[in-house]
C-alpha cells in the first residue's frame, strides 16, 4: 500500500510526533509486547542454546531436555503462571525466515506487503516459533488483509483525512492521498489554507475539511474526526463501530464517507459503526 | 591546502571558518525559491550550508544525466553559483550512498540489481535493506561495498561529477569540504556474522588476511590448520568458539569487517581527489558506532581521510549518550564534528522533536565538547519535519527562534574558540568491543523486530577466563566514570586503539582491562606511562593477546594490584572496590562542584574568558549550590536572566532536561 516513491510532505512537527509511535514495524510481527514478563527459549533443532527470563536474565537454573514438542514445552512452562507468555523458538526457523524473504529483491512487493510476507514466514505453521498465549494475527483488531481490502476498493484516486483533537486542538491532521489502492501522497493540515483556530472536533469544521481536500489533492472519499481518547478506544476497541457511534452521539466523533456502495461493506467491516450499514 | 582543518574550525586564507553548518536539499526545493530560502537561512546566522548530492536523482538512466535541462531543481551549478553570489559556504556529500530518505538511498535502480554489486548475508541470501528496522518505502538490495562492479559505477558517477565541483572549490568557489560515502557501515546490519559474504568480500578478506599474517605459515599457525593458499580460508558464519583456538578465525573475521568499512571510505576519498577535488578536507560521518566495526582512530588515520564526525539524533532522555558521544569525538578527533545534528526528523522516527527538546540536545552535545555540527535538516523538505524553515521558505518559528539565539551565542561569544580542558580520559578497551562481537548470533534479517530479549544474541563461552568482558554501561569503566562525573571532574573518551599523540594530552588514563588485550596498544600505554603519565587500569591484568595467546606487557609491571613507577609517570592496577580510594589521592582538583551530583557542569575556557555549563539530565527540577573558591559573579549567557554573585557558593536551579551557561568572572 506504500508506493515506492511516495511523497510525504508539510508535515506538522505536532502530528507527526503524535503519530510516530505507528512506525515500528516490529509491534505487528512479534508476539512480545513492551513490558511483558516473558520467557525465552531458543532452541537449535531441539538442543536447548539459552534460556532468558525478561526479568532476571539468562537462567542457568532450568535442567530442560532437547526440545522434541516445542508447543507442549511452551504449554507446561506457561501453565506454571511465573510468565506472561512464553517463547519457544528454533534458531533454524529464524534463518529459514530470513533466507526466504531475502532470496530475491522483492521489487515486486511493497514495503508493507514485504513486511506481511515476514510476518506470515514467522508465524507459519512449522513450530519454529511457538507462543503461548500465541500471536493475536491482529493488531487491535486491524489486519493487514482488512486495510488492504479497503484500500484496493477506493476510487482510483482518492483521499482520506483524520483529525483528532485534543484540548481543542489538532493533535493528529493526517491526509493521505491514494492511488489504485497505494498511498502515494501524505501529508498534515498543515498544506490546507486553514485559519488560525479554525481546524475544530466539529460537524461544521468536517464539512470544511471535506471542501479543502477536494482542492489540493485528489476527491476526498472519507474524513473521520474525534477526540484523542475516542482515537484511543478506537485503535484498540474490539468493536470500533460501537466505539464510533457512541461517541457521535456524545459530539467526541464525526467522519463523512463518499464511497462506491460495493467499497461500503469493507470499510464498514474495518471501521465504522453498525448505523451506517 | 588552501582550506585546512584546525581545532577551532576550516581555515581559508588565514581565516578559520567555524563550522556551524544547516542541510539544504536543493533538488527537493523550487527553483525560485532558492534565494528566499538562502536569505531566511543568513537572516539566522548560517554563512556555512550542506546539501547531498544524489546519485540516482541526477543519472536519470545509465549514463544519461540531469543538471537542470529536464527538471530546474537539479541544476547542481546554479544552486553553487548562488552560494557563491551570496557568500555562502557549501558542504558537499556526493554518496554514492546518502540515504536522505530517499527511494534506494539515493543509489540509481540498476546499480542496485545488478548481482555482481549485491552483498551476501551469512544464509547465502541477498542483504535487503529493510533486514533491520524500517527504512520506507522499499527495499532494496544493499550493495556490497567489496565489489569491483559497484566501484566501476561509482567511478561513472564521480566522472560526471566532479569535474563539475572542481569548478567551485573554496577559496575562489563555496565547497569548502567533502564527504566520503555516509554512514558506511553495512546499512546498519552491522552485526559480525551477517553480511557480507559475496564473492568480492571473500576476496577482500582473503586480502586482509594474507596483509594481516605475511604469509601462510603465520595463519597456519595461528589457527591450527594446514591451508595450501589464503584462498582455502572461508570465514566463519555464526558464532562457533569452542575453545580459545577457535578465537583468532573468529576475532579475523570481526577485524576484517573493520577494515572493509575504512578500506572502501579511503578508496572513495581516493576516487574523489584523483578526480580533482583536492585542497579541500575529506570526512566521513560514522552513524553512531565506537566500537567495531566502526574503528574511529583508525578511520581517522586513513591518508586518504582528513577527518571523521560522528552524527547525532537524541532525544531528551537520550542526555548520557549525547554526552558519551561527544566526550568519544572530543578525545579521539582532531575537531568533535556532527555531520548530521537531529534538527527536526526523518519522517518514519517515533519521536519528533519539540523546540525545548532539541534545545537540550544541542546545548548537551555543546557542553561535552562538540565544536562544529551541521543541522540536519536546517529546511524541511518531503519526508523530514520539524525544522526552522519549511519547504516553502517560511519560518517555523519555534524552532527558527532557537537556531537564531543558539547561532548568536556562538557568534557573540566566538565559541569555537573555547576549549574544555580535561586532564581525564577515560579508555574503552576495543578488544573487548570485538570479543562481545565475535560471541554473538541470531545476526538474522528482522531478528531485530521480533521483540527478543538482548541475551538471546548472546552466546556464553567457556574458555577459563578470570574476568568477566562486561557489557557497555556496566563494570570497571562505568564505575570509573560514574566517580569522576560525581566529583565533577570533567574527562574525555576514546578507545585504546588511540595514537600516542593524542593520549599524551592527558595527565590520567583509565584502561578497562580484562584477560586479554593486544600487545602494541599495550605497549603505546606503557610509552604513555613512561613519558610520564599515570595510567590506571582494572579490574583485570591481560596475560593473554587479543586472540588468546599467551602475552604479557603491563603484567611484566604488576604482579598483584597496586601501583609501580615506571619512567617519569607509572602504572595502577585497581580493582573495581577500590577504585574511589585511588581516584581521591590522585585526580586533579576541581574549580566548580554542586550538592547535587545529578547536575553536570563543564567549564570552557577563551584565554581569560570562562564559560561554565550546568545541566539537568533528570526529570525533575533541581535546586542545587554551586561551589567554587573566592568570590565570583556570573552572567547569564544561556537560560537565565539574572546574575548570580557570591562568595564561596551561589544557589543554581535547574529546570528538567535543561542546560543554562554562565560567564564566569573572578571578582
Amino acid at each position: 500500500m506504500i508506493d515506492p516513491h511516495w511523497s510525504v510532505v508539510d508535515l506538522d512537527p505536532r502530528t507527526w510526533r503524535n503519530v510516530g509511535r505507528f512506525f515500528d514495524p516490529g509491534q505487528y510481527i512479534r508476539a512480545a509486547q513492551p513490558g511483558e514478563h516473558g520467557l525465552f527459549i531458543l532452541h537449535d533443532a531441539g538442543k536447548i542454546l539459552r534460556v532468558v527470563d525478561t526479568q532476571s536474565g539468562v537462567r542457568r537454573d532450568f535442567d530442560l531436555p532437547p526440545v522434541a514438542d516445542p508447543r507442549a514445552l511452551a504449554h507446561s512452562l506457561y501453565a506454571r503462571g511465573e510468565w506472561q507468555r512464553v517463547h519457544v523458538i528454533n534458531k533454524r526457523h529464524l534463518a529459514q525466515v530470513a533466507r526466504q524473504s531475502q532470496a530475491a529483491p522483492r521489487r515486486e512487493l511493497t514495503l508493507d506487503a514485504y513486511y506481511q510476507l515476514v510476518y506470515q514466514l514467522l508465524w507459519d505453521e512449522s513450530d519454529g516459533y511457538v507462543s503461548v498465549p500465541p500471536h493475536p494475527g491482529h493488531w487491535g483488531g486491524w489486519t493487514y488483509a482488512g486495510l488492504k481490502q479497503f484500500a484496493d476498493q477506493l476510487p482510483e484516486e482518492a483521499t482520506l483525512a483524520l483529525g483528532v483533537f485534543e484540548a481543542g486542538t489538532v493533535a493528529i491532521g493526517l491526509i493521505l492521498e491514494l492511488c489504485a489502492g497505494t498511498i502515494k501522497r501524505v501529508s498534515t493540515f498543515e498544506a490546507l489554507p486553514l485559519n488560525p483556530g479554525e481546524a475544530q472536533l466539529s460537524e461544521a469544521f468536517l464539512e470544511r475539511l471535506w471542501t479543502l481536500l477536494a482542492g489540493p489533492f485528489a476527491s476526498p472519499a472519507g474524513v473521520l474526526l474525534c477526540s484523542q481518547p475516542i482515537f484511543e478506544q478506537w485503535l484498540t476497541a474490539e468493536n470500533k463501530a460501537a466505539c464510533l457511534n457512541t461517541a457521535r452521539q456524545q459530539g467526541a466523533a464525526f467522519w463523512r464517507l463518499s464511497l462506491r456502495e460495493d467499497v461500503l461493506p469493507a470499510f464498514q467491516s474495518l471501521v465504522m459503526p453498525q448505523s451506517i450499514r | 591546502m588552501p582550506v585546512t582543518l584546525t581545532p577551532t574550525g576550516l581555515e581559508i586564507d588565514g581565516k578559520i571558518v567555524p563550522i556551524y553548518s544547516g542541510a539544504v536539499h536543493y533538488w527537493r526545493l523550487e527553483r525560485d525559491l532558492w534565494p528566499a530560502i538562502l536569505d531566511r537561512i543568513q537572516a539566522l546566522g548560517f554563512s556555512v550550508i550542506e546539501t547531498y548530492i544524489p546519485w540516482a536523482i541526477h543519472e536519470t538512466a545509465p549514463g544519461r544525466y540531469d543538471w537542470g535541462a529536464e527538471d530546474e531543481r537539479k541544476d547542481l551549478e546554479a544552486f553553487l553559483s548562488l552560494c557563491e553570489a551570496r557568500d555562502v559556504w557549501l558542504i558537499v556529500r556526493p554518496g554514492p550512498l546518502i540515504n536522505a530518505e530517499l527511494t534506494n538511498f539515493g543509489f540509481p535502480e540498476w546499480v542496485l540489481l545488478d548481482p555482481q554489486v549485491q552483498a551476501r548475508t551469512a544464509l547465502d541470501s541477498l542483504h535487503l535493506d529493510a533486514a533491520w528496522g524500517l527504512h520506507p518505502p522499499y527495499q532494496f538490495p544493499v550493495p556490497s561495498y567489496a565489489s569491483e562492479a559497484f566501484y566501476r559505477a561509482v567511478g561513472g558517477w564521480f566522472d560526471a561529477l566532479c569535474p563539475l565541483l572542481a569548478r567551485h572549490l573554496a577559496p575562489q568557489g563555496c565547497i569548502l569540504a567533502v564527504q566520503s560515502d555516509n554512514e558506511t557501515c553495512y546499512l546498519f546490519h552491522e552485526q559480525a556474522y551477517a553480511t557480507d559474504y559475496s564473492p568480492d568480500s571473500l576476496r577482500l578478506y582473503r586480502d586482509f588476511l594474507a596483509q594481516h599474517y605475511g604469509d601462510l605459515t603465520a595463519l597456519n599457525a595461528a589457527y591450527g590448520r594446514d591451508y595450501l593458499s589464503f584462498a582455502e580460508v572461508e570465514p566463519p558464519r555464526d558464532c562457533a568458539v569452542q575453545t580459545r583456538a577457535d578465537v583468532p578465525w573468529h576475532i579475523d573475521w570481526v577485524a576484517y569487517k573493520e577494515y572493509q568499512i575504512r578500506w572502501s571510505i579511503a578508496r572513495i576519498a581516493a576516487m574523489l581527489r584523483e578526480r580533482g577535488l583536492t585542497g579541500i578536507p575529506i570526512f566521513h560521518d560514522i552513524a553512531y558506532q565506537y566500537s567495531t566495526p566502526l574503528d574511529i582512530t583508525r578511520l581517522q588515520a586513513e591518508p586518504e581521510l582528513d577527518w571523521v564526525g560522528m552524527n547525532l539524533y537524541q532525544n531528551k532522555e537520550g542526555y548520557r549518550s549525547v554526552a558519551t558521544r561527544m566526550r568519544f569525538l572530543a578525545g579521539a578527533t582532531p575537531l568533535p564534528f556532527v555531520p548530521e545534528l537531529g534538527c527536526g526528523l526523518w519522517s518514519h522516527h517515533p519521536c519528533t522533536p519539540t523546540p525545548e527538546e532539541e534545545e537540550f540536545v544541542t546545548l548537551s552535545a555543546l557542553m561535552h565538547g562538540l565544536k562544529a555540527f551541521n543541522l540536519y535538516m536546517l529546511v524541511e523538505r518531503e519526508r523530514w519535519q520539524g525544522s526552522p524553515i519549511t519547504r516553502h521558505g517560511t519560518l517555523r518559528p519555534e524552532y527558527a527562534d532557537l537556531y537564531q539565539r543558539l547561532l548568536a551565542f556562538l557568534n557573540r561569544y566566538q565559541f569555537w574558540k573555547f576549549e574544555r580542558q580535561p586532564k581525564v580520559l577515560a579508555l574503552f578497551n576495543y578488544d573487548l568491543g570485538r570479543y562481545t562481537a565475535m560471541a554473538s548470533t541470531l545476526h538474522y534479517a528482522h531478528a531485530d523486530l521480533y521483540g527478543l530479549p538482548p541475551e538471546l544474541f548472546e552466546v556464553e563461552l567457556d574458555l577459563g577466563l578470570r574476568w568477566a568482558v562486561p557489557r557497555e554501561g556496566e563494570g570497571w569503566l562505568s564505575a570509573l566514570v560514574e566517580e569522576l562525573e560525581t566529583r565533577f571532574v570533567d574527562y574525555d573518551l576514546a578507545d585504546s586503539h588511540l595514537t600516542a599523540d593524542r593520549l599524551a594530552r592527558y595527565s590520567l588514563i583509565g584502561l578497562e582491562t580484562a584477560d586479554f588485550m593486544n600487545a602494541e596498544d599495550q605497549q603505546r600505554l606503557l610509552a604513555y606511562a613512561r613519558a610520564g603519565g599515570h595510567l590506571l587500569l582494572g579490574p583485570g591484568m591481560p596475560y593473554l593477546d587479543a586472540a588468546l595467546r599467551p602475552c604479557r606487557v603491563f603484567g611484566e609491571h604488576l604482579e598483584t594490584p597496586g601501583t609501580v613507577q615506571i619512567g617519569s609517570g607509572c602504572l595502577t592496577w585497581v580493582e573495581e572496590d577500590t577504585l574511589p580510594t585511588i581516584l581521591t589521592k590522585h585526580l586533579p582538583p576541581v574549580e566548580y562542584r554542586c550538592d547535587q551530583p545529578a547536575v553536570h557542569l563543564s567549564l570552557h575556557r577563551n584565554n581569560g574568558q570562562a564559560l561554565l555549563f550546568a545541566a539537568n539530565p533528570t526529570n525533575t527540577s533541581l535546586e542545587t549550590r554551586l561551589h567554587f573558591s573566592g568570590r565570583r559573579t556570573f552572567d547569564p549567557a544561556w537560560g537565565a536572566s539574572q546574575a548570580l554573585q557570591g562568595e564561596g557558593a551561589v544557589p543554581l536551579a535547574l529546570p528538567a532536561y535543561s542546560v543554562q551557561i554562565w560567564e564566569a568572572i573572578h571578582d
